[in-house]
C-alpha cells in the first residue's frame, strides 16, 4: 500500500534525493525558489493591472489551498480526496461571522481556519484505517460536508447562496479595491509559503516526508505516524480555510457549487501537474490551471477533457510534474546516451 | 404496500452498487490498485448499450447486455494495457495509481460527453417504461432482469475462479505476483483478464441502470457510491462487494422514508465511515493486501 | 506583449480616467463622423454539462435574433458581435467569464444568465463594473430585490410564475390541496415559497412542502409519503430531468395524481425519461409557440421551422427575443447620439409593450418583465395550450 516511490528509474532517484536530502545545497535552493516565485507572483499582477490583477487574485486563493494539500497529499502521502469541501467551510464561517456579528476580517478569517481545522482533525481520526478505506473516507467527508453546507438552510443559506457580502474590513479600513484584496491575498499566500517552507526543512517535515515516503518503515524507527499524521491533515484543512476565506470576497457570492467534488479534483490536479510534493508546484499548478483555460474560451467544452489527459500523461510519464521537467528531461537524455552506447 | 415497493427499488439499485462494487473489489485485488474510473466504465458501458440499440432498435434486451458488456471488456483490456500495465510493474505510489485513475474518469466522462452530447438520453425501448402488475401491484420489468443476471452472474464468477486454468491464475496473481510469476504464471494476461471482467460487470451495471433512470455523461457518480460499498464488504471480497451494495441501498431508501430525504446521498458514506470504525477492514475481514 | 503595454498606460493614467474618457470620446467620434460601430456584447450560460439545454437553446434563439437584426440592418450601420463563454453551471465561472468580457472584451453590455445561480454571481460583476446585463430566462426573485440598476430580465419573476401557476390551480383546476416537491437551490426554493404565499391567501392547503438534492435520482420514499397526504394534485418545481424521473417512479409506485411540473413539459427529454406516465402533466412555460396570435409571432415560429425543422422551444424563443429587446434598447441609446453601457441601459428600462415574438414585454422599474404566461398540457404526446395568462 505505501511502496517506496518508483524506483530503479533515474527522474525518481533524482526526486528521492529532493524530498530527502535537506542539506544546506537544497534549502538555499528553496528560499531561492520562493524568492524569484514571490518577486514575480507579487510583480506581474500589479503591474499588468485589469483582468490580469483579477485572474491574480483567483490564482492567489487557488495557490493557498493548493500549498495546504500538497504538504498534506505530496509531502506525506495523505491523499484527501475532499479538499474542497474545507475550503468551503473557511468560506461560509467567514462570511457568516462577518454578516452576523460584524466580525472585522482577521478575526473572521481566523475563525474560519480553526472551523476548517478541527473539522480536518475530526477527519484525522479516521487515520486508524489504512490506506485505501482513509483514502476514500477523506472522500466520503467531503461530500457529507458538502452536503450539510447545502442543506442547513436556515443557516447558509443553502443553495440559494448568500450576496451582499461585505468588503473586507481590516483594523477598520474597509479594502473596496481589487488592488487591496491582491495585496492582502499575497500577503497571506507569502506566510503560508514560507512557514509551510520551514516545516519541510525542519524535523516534522523529514519525519512527515519519511510517512509519506513509506509508512511502515517510518513507523519502525520510531516516528509516531499516526500523531504526524494528525498533525498534517489538520494544518492542510486549516490551510485550505484560509483561502476560503477570501473567496467570497472576491466573488461578492457565495453559493455551495463551489466546494463540490469537482472542485476538489480540480486542486487534485493542480498539485500534480506542477509537481507531487513540490511547493512551488502547486503554485505553479494554479496558475497553469485557472489562466491557460482563459486563453482557450472557444474550446471550453474541451477544457476537462484535457485536463484529464494532461493527468493521465503526467502520472504516466512525468510524475514528478512539470517543476522538475528539466530534470527529468536530463534523465531521459542520459538514459537514450547510455542506451545508444 | 409502499414501504415494500420502496425496499424492491432500494434491492434493484443496491444490485446495481453491487455490480459496480464487484468491478471495483477485482480490480484492487488483481492490481492492487484504487479504480476510481469504475463508475465511469460504468456510464460507458450505458452509453455502448444506448448506441447498439439505436443501431439495431430490435435487438432484444439480453443480447444489447451480452453485447455490451463484451465490448466494454474490451475496452477495459486496452485500459489495462496502455494505461496501468506499466505503472503497477513499476510498483508505483499509491498515490499516482489513484490520480491516474481520477485522470482517466475524466477523461471517459467528457469523451462521452463529447461523442454523446451533453443532454441525457432514455433506452428508446419499451423495457424503459415496461410496468408488470404482480399480486396487484406494480412492478417494473427490468427488475427480472436485474434479479436474472445477479446470481447468474456470481455463479458464473464462481466458476471462472475455481475450475478455469485462467481464473485460477488470476487469483494467483493476485495474491501474490512474482510467486506466481515465477510458477510460470503471465502476470501481465491475468491482470489483463481481471481488468476486462471488472469493466464487463462495471457494463453489466450500467446497461441494466439505463432502463431505471437514463444515460448521461455524468452518471458515474453513481459508481461513488459502490466504492463505498466495496468497502463495507471488505476490499477485494466479491461477496463482500454484493453485500455492501444491498446494504447500501436499502440503507438509502430506510433512511430516506423514516429519517429525511435531503440526505440521501451521505446515508452511504455515513454507513461506510460507521462500519469501519467498529470493523477496520469491513464486514468481511479479508486480509488485505499492504 | 501588447496588452501589458496597454494595460501599463492605463494603470498610468488611472484605471478610471482613462475608462471614462475612452467611453465618451470614442462613442462621439462615432457619432460625428456617424460610422459603423462594432458593438461588442457578452452572452454566457452552461453550455455543457447537465444543464446545457438552457444555455445551448437560448444562445440559437439569441444568435438566430441576431442574424435577422444584422440581416435587416435594424441599427443603422452598427453592427453587435456577440462574446460567447460557457460557464459550465458554476457560479465562479460564470463571474469571472463576465468579468474577462468587461476587462479585455471591452463589451457594452451582457446576455445572460440562463440560471439563476450562474446570474446571481455575475450581477455583481456587471454591477461594480456598471454594464448592463439582461438575462433570458433567470426567475430567481432575490435577483431583483436588490435595487440593481444595471440588471433586467424579460422572463417574468419566480414570485410572478409561482403565485400565478397558485392562481391557476385553484381557479381553472380547483385544486383545495398540494404537495410541493422543491429542488433545493435558488430556483426551485423561492418558487415554493412564493407559491406558497399565493396559496394560503386563496385558501389552498399546502399538504406537503419537500425539498431534494438536485443530484438525486431516487425518490421513491419521497413520493410514498407525498401519497400518503392524498393532495389533489402534485407540482413538481424541479428540472427536466428530476421531474422526469419522480413521473416515472410515481408510476412505478401504482401513484396516480395530476402533475403540475413548471416549465419541464416543454422539454422533450421530460416526455423520454417519465415515458407514458408523463401524458396529462400540466406545465407553464416561458413560452408557447403558436400561443400569440400577432404576425412577428408567427413569422419567427415559420422561420425557425424553415430553418430547424421544428418549432422553436421556450428556451430558443426566450433567446430570440433577448436579442430583439436588447436591440430596441441600443436603438434607443443611439437616439441619445452616444451608445454607452449607460444609456443602453436606460434603453432596457424604456421598454414598454414591446411587440416581442414571444409576446408583449415590459420591462417594470426594478427590472421584472410584465409579458403573457401559458399555461399547458401534455395530450398524447404533444403540447397543448391550457390557458394563456395575459
Amino acid at each position: 500500500m505505501n511502496e517506496p516511490r518508483a524506483q530503479g528509474s533515474i527522474p525518481s532517484l533524482i526526486l528521492s534525493s529532493q524530498i530527502l536530502s535537506t542539506g544546506k545545497l537544497r534549502v538555499r535552493r528553496d528560499w531561492l525558489i520562493f524568492g524569484v516565485v514571490m518577486v514575480l507572483g507579487w510583480g506581474t499582477p500589479l503591474l499588468a493591472g485589469g483582468f490580469y490583477l483579477y485572474l491574480g487574485l483567483t490564482v492567489a486563493i487557488y495557490a493557498i489551498a493548493a500549498l495546504g494539500l500538497q504538504v498534506m497529499v505530496g509531502l506525506a502521502g495523505q491523499l484527501s480526496l475532499g479538499h474542497a469541501a474545507f475550503v468551503g467551510l473557511g468560506a461560509y464561517t467567514t462570511v457568516l461571522l462577518e454578516k452576523t456579528y460584524a466580525m472585522p476580517f482577521l478575526a473572521a478569517a481566523g475563525c474560519g481556519m480553526l472551523v476548517a481545522g478541527l473539522m480536518g482533525l475530526l477527519m484525522a481520526q479516521l487515520v486508524r484505517l489504512s490506506g485505501v478505506y482513509f483514502k476514500i473516507a477523506t472522500f466520503g467527508f467531503g461530500i457529507i460536508v458538502y452536503q450539510i453546507i447545502s442543506n442547513t438552510t436556515w443557516l447558509t443559506g443553502g443553495h440559494v447562496g448568500i450576496r451582499g457580502i461585505p468588503a473586507i474590513s481590516i483594523f477598520g479600513t474597509a479594502l473596496t479595491t481589487r488592488k487591496e484584496l491582491f495585496i492582502l491575498e499575497m500577503l497571506a499566500l507569502t506566510i503560508v509559503y514560507a512557514l509551510l517552507l520551514r516545516l519541510c526543512h525542519g524535523r516534522v517535515g523529514r519525519a512527515l516526508s519519511a510517512i509519506g515516503q513509506n509508512e511502515s518503515a517510518a513507523r519502525s524507527v520510531g516516528i509516531p505516524t499516526n500523531a504526524y499524521r494528525m498533525v498534517v491533515i489538520t494544518i492542510g484543512c486549516a490551510v485550505a480555510g484560509l483561502a476560503g476565506s477570501f473567496l467570497p470576497h472576491l466573488m461578492r457570492f457565495l453559493s455551495p457549487e463551489s466546494f463540490g467534488w469537482h472542485e476538489s479534483l480540480v486542486l487534485l490536479i493542480m498539485i500534480t501537474v506542477g509537481g507531487l510534493g513540490s511547493l512551488p508546484g502547486a503554485i505553479l499548478g494554479a496558475l497553469i490551471l485557472i489562466v491557460v483555460p482563459e486563453y482557450m474560451r472557444e474550446l471550453a467544452e474541451y477544457k476537462m477533457l484535457v485536463y484529464g489527459v494532461l493527468l493521465v500523461l503526467c502520472m504516466m510519464f512525468l510524475p514528478t510534474g512539470l517543476v522538475a521537467l528539466p530534470a527529468t528531461v536530463a534523465g531521459w537524455v542520459a538514459r537514450l546516451r547510455t542506451r545508444k552506447k | 404496500m409502499q414501504l415494500t415497493m420502496q425496499l424492491m427499488s432500494g434491492l434493484a439499485v443496491g444490485c446495481i452498487y453491487a455490480l459496480v462494487a464487484i468491478g471495483f473489489s477485482m480490480i484492487y485485488r488483481a492490481l492492487g490498485l484504487v479504480n476510481f474510473a469504475q463508475g465511469d466504465i460504468m456510464m460507458l458501458g450505458a452509453f455502448i448499450g444506448y448506441s447498439i440499440l439505436v443501431a439495431m432498435p430490435a435487438l432484444p434486451f439480453w443480447l444489447v447486455l451480452i453485447s455490451a458488456t463484451a465490448l466494454t471488456a474490451v475496452l477495459g483490456l486496452l485500459i489495462e494495457r496502455l494505461a496501468f500495465r506499466s505503472a503497477v510493474n513499476r510498483k508505483a505510489d499509491q498515490i499516482y495509481l489513484v490520480l491516474l485513475t481520477l485522470g482517466i474518469g475524466i477523461v471517459l466522462s467528457n469523451s462521452a460527453r463529447l461523442i454523446w452530447g451533453a443532454n441525457p438520453v432514455v433506452y428508446p425501448i419499451a423495457l424503459s417504461h415496461q410496468i408488470y402488475t404482480v399480486l396487484g401491484y406494480p412492478f417494473p420489468a427490468v427488475y427480472v432482469y436485474i434479479a436474472v443476471t445477479m446470481p447468474l452472474l456470481l455463479l458464473g464468477l464462481q466458476l471462472f475462479f475455481s475450475k478455469t486454468w485462467l481464473g485460477i491464475s488470476s487469483r494467483a496473481v493476485s495474491d501474490d505476483r512474482e510467486v506466481a510469476a515465477l510458477m510460470g504464471v503471465d502476470a501481465g494476461r491475468a491482470s489483463g483478464v481481471s481488468f476486462a471482467i471488472a469493466a464487463g460487470t462495471g457494463a453489466l451495471a450500467g446497461v441494466l441502470y439505463a432502463p431505471i433512470t437514463y444515460v448521461s455523461f455524468d452518471m458515474g457518480v453513481i459508481g461513488v457510491k459502490a466504492f463505498a460499498a466495496a468497502i463495507i464488504g471488505s476490499l477485494g471480497s466479491i461477496p463482500g462487494a454484493v453485500v455492501g451494495g444491498l446494504i447500501i441501498g436499502i440503507g438509502e431508501t430506510l433512511g430516506s422514508a423514516l429519517i429525511s430525504s435531503e440526505y440521501m446521498d451521505s446515508i452511504a458514506f455515513l454507513l461506510m465511515i460507521g462500519i469501519l470504525l467498529v470493523r477496520p477492514t469491513g464486514l468481511f475481514n479479508r486480509a488485505i493486501k499492504t | 506583449m501588447k496588452t501589458s503595454e496597454n494595460a501599463l498606460q492605463v494603470n498610468q493614467w488611472g484605471h478610471r480616467i482613462s475608462g471614462v474618457m475612452l467611453m465618451t470620446i470614442i462613442p462621439c467620434l462615432m457619432s460625428l463622423n456617424a460610422s459603423a460601430a462594432e458593438l461588442k456584447i457578452g452572452f454566457f450560460g452552461p453550455l455543457s454539462g447537465p444543464v446545457a439545454v438552457y444555455g445551448t437553446e437560448s444562445l440559437a434563439g439569441t444568435q438566430f435574433g441576431l442574424e435577422e437584426i444584422a440581416r435587416d440592418k435594424l441599427l443603422g450601420g452598427d453592427t453587435i458581435k456577440l462574446i460567447i463563454a460557457d460557464d459550465m453551471a458554476n457560479p465562479g465561472a460564470a463571474a469571472q467569464a463576465v468579468q474577462r468580457m468587461i476587462d479585455v472584451d471591452k463589451v457594452v453590455a451582457v446576455i445572460g444568465g440562463p440560471t439563476s445561480a450562474g446570474t446571481a454571481a455575475a450581477i455583481e460583476v456587471t454591477r461594480a463594473a456598471e454594464i448592463p446585463q439582461l438575462s433570458p430566462l433567470a426567475v430567481d426573485p432575490a435577483l431583483t430585490k436588490q435595487k440593481n440598476p444595471w440588471f433586467a430580465r424579460i422572463a417574468q419573476s419566480g414570485d410572478v410564475f409561482a403565485s400565478n401557476a397558485a392562481q391557476w390551480m385553484f381557479t381553472k383546476q380547483k385544486a383545495k390541496s398540494v404537495y410541493l416537491l422543491v429542488r433545493n437551490d435558488n430556483w426551485g426554493q423561492p418558487l415554493a415559497e412564493a407559491f406558497a404565499i399565493k396559496a394560503k391567501e386563496l385558501g389552498v392547503e399546502i399538504s406537503g412542502r419537500v425539498a431534494y438534492e438536485p443530484t438525486a435520482k431516487e425518490f421513491k420514499p419521497m413520493l410514498a409519503r407525498m401519497a400518503e397526504a392524498k393532495p389533489d394534485f402534485v407540482a413538481i418545481l424541479g428540472y427536466y430531468t428530476e421531474s422526469g424521473l419522480m413521473v416515472k417512479q410515481m408510476s412505478e409506485l401504482g401513484i396516480k395524481l395530476p402533475i403540475f411540473a413548471m416549465t419541464s413539459v416543454g422539454v422533450p427529454q421530460y416526455r423520454d425519461i417519465a415515458g407514458p406516465a408523463a401524458d396529462g402533466s400540466y406545465g407553464v412555460l416561458y413560452y408557447f409557440a403558436g400561443s400569440i396570435d400577432t404576425d412577428r409571432a408567427k413569422n419567427f415560429v415559420k422561420n425557425w421551422q424553415a430553418k430547424f425543422g421544428r418549432e422553436p422551444s421556450q428556451y430558443e424563443g426566450m433567446g430570440y427575443d433577448t436579442a430583439y429587446v436588447m436591440a430596441a434598447a441600443i436603438k434607443h441609446a443611439q437616439g441619445t447620439g452616444k451608445v454607452t453601457p449607460k444609456t443602453i441601459r436606460d434603453g432596457i428600462y424604456s421598454i414598454k409593450d414591446y411587440p416581442g415574438a414571444t409576446g408583449p414585454i415590459t420591462i417594470l422599474p426594478n427590472g421584472d418583465a410584465q409579458r403573457p404566461l401559458p399555461f399547458v398540457r401534455l395530450e398524447g404526446g404533444v403540447l397543448k395550450l391550457d390557458h394563456l395568462l395575459q
